[in-house]
């Protein structure tokens, strides 16, 4: 390696390592091409970047065994939460936690597979008692998780039955799947209102997803 | 006990196993579950032939959990292998020894254990993959060539470890487990982080002391990829 840098007063510190993420502007890269000694540096950092990369990519991941061995609690307390504190960090772990869930359903698994970038989940409650809604939604289903009301219902128009339903508080422009039970999905996004609505859905068990942001929300056994 | 479940006990593996099989070609469940008996001989006697009964029956199951039925015949008898040994594992805990547990929750049981299983061999796959295009990635110019030294396997607890503990300040140790354990760009840690990180800049900054002060440690650069 060369002794030293041509022009020191020309490079910032991260400058050589977004450089060998090819993340640099033209500037920095101008030095690179002109400067051996920053080049030699760039090309050790890359080197030690991509033994970085494939030694400890998830390497403090608990194994799927023990994710699932947490979801059903035959875990020791300390081990318990060694890994609760590492889901509650984990984009990666709390996907394969989804995907573990949804193994015995597999209108959630078909779901997850078309929501790839979603990494928190939840399976809202059906509520027993409706309440009226404005806006032509019949108050027929009402599900909540902790922060959102999902209310769905079929009105039949000429001969037609369609599924409506709002989100509120409103979420515009979530998508939402319809999964009939032996069928390929559906989906429509939510309006600004967080109003949606299905033409044309036969009598039957319906699951619905709501996705938005990397979040989604699960609906089991809505009739229709 | 009814009369019926006597019958059932009195039966022997290959007949539950006979039963069980027709029973699962029936529209409605009935009642009386030969299937479920020879779950509870397995677990509860730990009856090898059962263990084999309940293999041959629930393999479909299993690949299709696992979503493993693309895979070719010897990767899919060692996914279902590796499942039902966790399945016997899991139910060996008190959890499901204190009381036997009905159809619906062993078959759940037994799906969760396949899916965890084929995730795990995803990861492996994944794995070897990334340190593949890594190594490609690090020796340019010659591909193939660091074959032997390629690490086949992530750093283990001791590497990490050592890895730590050259950190110096919580800075460094959130840009070394976002950057590397978790695989977030400098840019998404700066998003996530923006009360510590004003900008992306501000990660490399800490992204590049870290490589600075490894790529400078023997140690570390004996770890060939
Ligand atoms: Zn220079
Ligand atoms: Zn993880």
């Amino acid at each position: 390696m060369t002794a030293t840098c041509i022009d020191p007063s020309e490079i910032r510190e991260g400058d050589l390592a977004a450089y060998a993420d090819g993340e640099a502007d033209e500037r920095v890269r101008r030095h690179v091409r002109r400067c051996a000694h920053c080049a030699a540096l760039v090309a050790r950092y890359a080197h030690t970047d991509h033994t970085l990369r494939a030694g400890l990519y998830r390497a403090a991941c608990p194994p799927a065994e023990t994710l699932a061995r947490w979801q059903l609690h035959i875990l020791s307390p300390e081990e318990e939460l060694r890994v609760a504190a590492h889901v509650r960090a984990c984009p990666h772990c709390q996907r394969e936690c989804m995907e573990l869930e949804a193994a015995g359903d597999s209108a959630m698994s078909l779901l997850l597979d078309h929501l790839k970038d979603v990494t928190s989940w939840l399976v809202a409650s059906r509520t027993a008692a409706p309440q009226p809604v404005r806006g032509g939604v019949p108050p027929q289903q009402r599900y909540r998780t902790a922060e959102l009301d999902i209310f769905v219902g079929t009105i039949v128009v000429q001969t037609q039955r369609q599924l409506r339903g709002r989100i509120r508080p409103p979420i515009p422009g979530a998508t939402v799947w319809l999964m009939p039970p032996d069928a390929p999905p559906r989906n429509c996004q939510t309006d600004i209102t967080g109003y949606f609505i299905f033409p044309d859905v036969p009598p039957g068990k319906y699951s619905l997803g709501f996705a938005w942001q990397g979040r989604a929300v699960f609906l089991r056994d809505v009739d229709v | 006990m009814t009369d019926a479940t006597y019958s059932l006990s009195s039966l022997d593996v290959d007949e539950l196993a006979t039963r069980c099989r027709e029973m699962s070609t029936r529209a409605q469940p009935i009642a009386l579950d030969p299937c479920h008996e020879l779950f509870r001989r397995a677990i509860a006697h730990d009856d090898q032939q059962a263990w084999a009964a309940l293999y041959t029956q629930y393999k479909a199951l299993a690949l299709h959990t696992g979503r493993a039925s693309h895979l070719d015949p010897l990767e899919q008898d060692s996914l279902v292998n590796e499942t039902f040994a966790r399945f016997s594992n899991w139910v060996r805990t008190p959890a499901f020894t204190r009381a036997f547990p009905p159809m619906a929750v062993l078959i759940a049981t037994l799906k969760k254990c396949a899916r965890s299983t084929a995730i795990d061999h995803h990861r492996r796959w994944e794995h070897q993959q990334r340190v593949a295009a890594e190594a490609t990635l690090a020796h340019p110019q010659t591909p193939q060539s660091s074959g032997d030294a390629v690490i086949d396997a992530l750093f283990d607890r001791e590497r990490v470890a050592f890895l730590r503990r050259r950190l110096q300040d919580d800075a460094e140790r959130l840009v070394f487990t976002l950057s590397w354990e978790l695989g977030f760009t400098p840019k998404e840690i700066a998003a996530r982080h923006a009360d510590i990180f004003p900008n992306t800049g501000a990660v490399y900054r800490v992204k590049e002391r870290i490589l600075r002060r490894l790529s400078e440690d023997p140690t570390v650069q004996a770890w060939n990829l």
